[in-house]
């Protein structure tokens, strides 16, 4: 059997795509490790239409739910290849090989590392990169962020009702995210902010001592148990990198439409060139991408 | 064999953990280490770990959803 469409990925371009392919009635299915994507990670969600506050597990929960509506193929996986044929592609799991005419690919994006000294070393030793996972075991701990966007900021506003002190170190000289993020951390006694601090090293024994970081032409020195890089993404396009064009931040291109340069490959969220990574406008391009190669299967019959 | 999972709240690897031990059979007790500090410090000692969820199984820890540690602790 050949599909018509193989979503790969479930996060919120996944899902909107998937609500889309199944009201056109189009043959497809979807393959995804989990569904949420980094919404599962996220800990508060303040900005997506309809909902003033929402948790990301709740978000998730009703994006579950939404899904529930609709009757379509599922497998949970990681895709390890693709492959283009004559007329379609093959999509091979690790057990298993489909076939569709078309693919939409939204296989979102994971946290950067910082690339220093210390951090691998004191993974899952006081460095994490998931606040939302690890935040409560900070209970009265000294943490440091390292970041400036929203992410950092979101996390180090959670950490201030567990932790004992919350350092947070951002690299440029004011941060990108939300204004009224900022207010709340900056009126926040138990915060400290370092702009244009540059950290190099993350030190400790068993667990996380502290961090080095410059600043002021001086390396300087502080005492932390917890390390939350939160310092942006990379997209996830291992995948697809022979098969459609990237641009240098290793992002998809795609079109206004949601083409990527094979015309019947489409994608959508994170994984794309789309300026600002966020979840409603992740969903947004599902919806496009859907859409998309929908009306392309349409002119080919 | 005596299994236990440490969770926070909000940790979405926590459940899909405890999903996969479910699907398995497996029973296990859930503690939520954000609601008791004493056993947080207790089991980032013992497993030389800190994050959610540390699954202990028997005597051996297994840091995060690691599908394949857990399987073979488990000889699932």
């Amino acid at each position: 059997m050949i599909y018509d469409s193989i979503i790969i990925g479930a996060g919120p371009a996944g899902i909107s795509a998937t609500i889309y392919a199944a009201r056109k009635g189009i043959k497809f299915k979807v393959i995804s490790e989990n569904i949420g994507g980094q919404v599962t990670k996220t800990s508060i969600v303040e900005n997506y239409t309809g909902y003033q506050e929402i948790t990301g597990q709740e978000l998730v929960k009703k994006f579950q739910n939404h899904l529930k509506e609709f009757n379509f193929d599922f497998t949970q996986s990681s895709v390890e290849k693709i492959n283009k044929d004559n007329h379609f592609y093959t999509v091979a799991t690790s057990s298993e090989i489909f076939q569709s005419k078309t693919i939409i690919i939204a296989t979102g994006a994971k946290p950067k590392e910082l690339n220093v000294s210390g951090e691998r070393e004191f993974r899952g030793k006081g460095v994490t990169y998931c606040a939302t996972c690890d935040a409560p075991l900070f209970h009265n701990k000294e943490v440091a962020v390292i970041g400036g966007g929203n992410s950092a900021l979101e996390s180090a506003l959670q950490l201030t009702g567990i932790a004992k002190m919350v350092y947070i170190l951002n690299i440029n000289s004011k941060f990108s995210g939300d204004k009224i993020l900022v207010n709340k951390l900056e009126n926040n006694g138990k915060v400290i902010i370092f702009h244009n601090a540059i950290t190099t090293e993350i030190k400790g024994e068993k667990f996380v001592k502290g961090i080095n970081f410059f600043q002021d032409n001086k390396i300087n020195d502080i005492s932390v148990q917890g390390v939350f890089i939160e310092i942006g993404f990379v997209p996830n396009t291992k995948l697809v990198e022979n098969l459609v064009k990237l641009n240098r931040k290793n992002e998809i291109e795609i079109t206004a439409s949601g083409q990527t340069s094979e015309k019947n490959i489409f994608a959508a969220g994170d994984c794309t060139n789309t300026p600002y990574k966020q979840i409603i406008i992740a969903s947004g391009f599902g919806a496009i991408a859907a859409l998309s190669a929908f009306n392309y299967l349409a002119k080919e019959k | 064999m005596n299994v236990i999972v440490y969770t926070t709240p909000t940790c979405p690897y926590c459940h899909m953990a405890m999903d996969f031990l479910k699907k398995n059979n497996i029973d296990f007790q859930e503690i939520d280490v954000s609601k008791n500090e004493a056993i947080a410090i207790d089991i980032i000692n013992r497993s030389g770990h800190i994050g959610a969820p540390i699954i202990e199984i028997g005597e051996q820890f297994v840091a995060g959803f690691d599908e394949e540690k857990i399987k073979n602790l488990l000889y699932l």
